[in-house]
């Protein structure tokens, strides 16, 4: 917050006075300061990032002393800002990611023609990274240990019965069928992106990126579900045992880590490599875009790939010896 | 044109009590191939001049550009690339690294390529041979006589194969004989195609046949530009 505070008058000034065509002064004293200020924000973000791990890891470590929760679920339910820190930050990752992927690549163009939007675009996360801290210090301010909250056992409960229940009355085999399906097919538009990049950007490209995005994103909002409702209970070898947090703890060996890393790194991949496509009609950015997207879908689809097989194990592992491993 | 300079300003510690204009409204133009002379006395200008076009700085305002690519405005890790690529610097002071041998010194620009040694030192005998230094491959830079030296800044200058020779008072620490010696070899540059832009107090250097023009400077503004021949 602190560097990307720093950032904001570069972000006004660069809104106000930048003019790629000048020479003057003011002109080349702005690109060295939108130099500056974008090296600071790419650190910020990036550390940004990377604290939702230590948020998860700390209300897992809060869960030992709050009354009634048992893992970082209960923690994040201790009070009302707990659950809409964690998604902020979820989310956020995307976004502070996004403007990282649009920092580089507009360092690979000699013009550098992404500088006003990036600055435009900072000015926009600027309330969102505040939001995030606002949230964050009143979820860790507002922490009780003597009030009651609840653990993911109550939270999470089964698919059609008592509880808060996910997705309703859908039998988990059709949830997974469905879900299997969605992730083929999702797979396959991944491939026919690949061979349409370098192509010219027409409406209907750009729309048909968009929707790519778009499935990136139920993808991962989907496989949380999954994780969730379903894997879980496999991996815990225990039928009502459904958590999302559980499973980073050392004793489910920590695969809740290589479970969330692959899903958080395909979906943001795929993702970004269907927003930032129509960037590549901007001087310059033609070959610094195809590179990217190339790179990303690839990665996205490798990540998928080694996300799938390791949800996938556990299920399989049970059905065919009946038990844990 | 190859090298075009349009307004250029160089203002060092703007706005401070320090504050010293380097250079006030340049227009330059350098045609390819085309030896170019800068004149003036002390404080003129002349290094700062030959830095912006040399890539080494970047102008406090103006238009700058090499081929029609405005070095003036291209992002740092750009400017180190196209320096790389374009430019062979000879700095008045030689600054080549005194407990390097001359092989090691001549090869450093060679290094961020990927250029495998053996193919390095190749490319260095080749150029050591040509500019009589051979002998001195092994010799530790501090052991170098002057005009040894500014054979092997010479050497380090054209290793890359720069379109673009950019010398700041070649001949400065040399005598007579020495000097002309140096600058003959310059010259040579301009018949294999390369443009060179010099500074030099010395007529010698200044009415040496094989230079174009002769461009005066003054208080970091162009002064007088003359044609040779």
């Amino acid at each position: 917050m602190f560097l990307g505070g720093g950032a904001v008058r570069t972000a006004f000034r660069v809104i106000r006075y930048w003019d790629a065509g000048a020479d003057s002064t003011r002109q080349i004293q702005l690109e060295n300061e939108t130099w500056l200020s974008a090296v600071l924000v790419q650190y910020g973000l990036t550390i940004q990032m990377v604290s939702l791990l230590l948020l998860v890891l700390a209300a897992d470590g809060f869960s030992r002393i709050l009354v009634g929760a048992m893992c970082a679920t209960g923690a994040f339910l201790a009070n009302p800002y707990g659950i809409p820190a964690l998604l902020v930050r979820i989310f956020g990752l995307f976004f502070y990611g996004f403007w990282i992927v649009v920092h580089r690549l507009d360092l690979q163009s000699e013009q550098m023609p992404l500088t006003r939007f990036k600055f435009y675009y900072l000015l926009l996360l600027i309330p969102y990274i505040l939001a995030d801290t606002l949230l964050l210090l009143l979820y860790l301010g507002s922490l009780q240990p003597d009030i009651i909250t609840s653990c993911c056992g109550v939270v999470f409960s089964g698919l059609a019965g008592e509880g808060r229940n996910l997705v309703g009355p859908v039998p988990a085999l059709h949830l997974m069928v469905f879900y299997y399906g969605f992730a083929g097919l999702l797979f396959f538009a991944s491939r026919r992106q690949l061979q349409r990049i370098g192509r010219n950007i027409s409406r209907s490209e750009v729309l048909g990126n968009m929707c790519f995005a778009l499935a990136w994103l139920i993808f991962f909002l989907f496989s949380l579900l999954v994780v969730t409702a379903v894997i879980s209970s496999y991996i815990y070898a225990m039928p009502a045992h459904r958590c999302p947090f559980d499973i980073l703890l050392w004793e489910y060996y920590s695969v809740g880590y290589p479970i969330y890393f692959f899903l958080i790194a395909a979906a943001f991949c795929g993702m970004s490599a269907g927003v930032i496509a129509p960037v590549a009609a901007l001087p310059g950015m033609a070959g610094p875009v195809a590179g990217y997207r190339r790179a990303a879908i690839k990665l996205s689809l490798y990540m998928m790939v080694l996300f799938l097989l390791v949800i996938s194990w556990f299920p399989a592992v049970y059905l065919a010896f009946g038990g844990e491993w | 044109m190859l090298i075009t300079l349009e307004s250029v300003d160089k203002i060092y510690n703007s706005g401070a009590i320090n504050e010293v204009a380097a250079l006030r409204e340049i227009d330059l133009t350098v045609a390819e191939g085309e030896m170019v002379c800068l004149q003036g006395p002390s404080g003129s200008g002349k290094t700062t001049l030959l830095s912006v076009i040399g890539c080494i700085f970047s102008p406090t305002s103006g238009r700058a550009t090499i081929g029609g690519r405005r070095i003036s405005r291209l992002p740092d890790h750009f400017l180190t690339r196209y320096r790389r690529e374009l430019i062979g610097f000879i700095f008045q002071n030689y600054n080549m690294l005194g407990h390097l041998s001359v092989l090691e010194n001549i090869t450093l620009p060679l290094l961020p390529l990927g250029i495998s040694p053996g193919r390095r030192e190749k490319m260095a005998d080749a150029l050591l041979d040509k500019l009589a230094i051979g002998h001195r491959k092994h010799f530790i830079a501090d052991q170098l006589s002057g005009g040894e030296l500014q054979r092997a800044a010479i050497a380090r200058a054209l290793i890359n194969n720069p379109p673009i020779i950019v010398a700041d008072e070649p001949t400065a620490h040399l005598d007579g004989k020495l000097a002309l010696e140096i600058i003959d070899l310059l010259a040579e540059q301009k018949a294999d195609g390369r443009t060179l832009i010099l500074s030099s107090h010395d007529p010698a250097v200044s009415g040496h046949p094989r230079v174009d023009r002769v461009v005066a400077l003054r208080d970091g503004r162009i002064s007088s530009q003359v044609s040779a021949g």
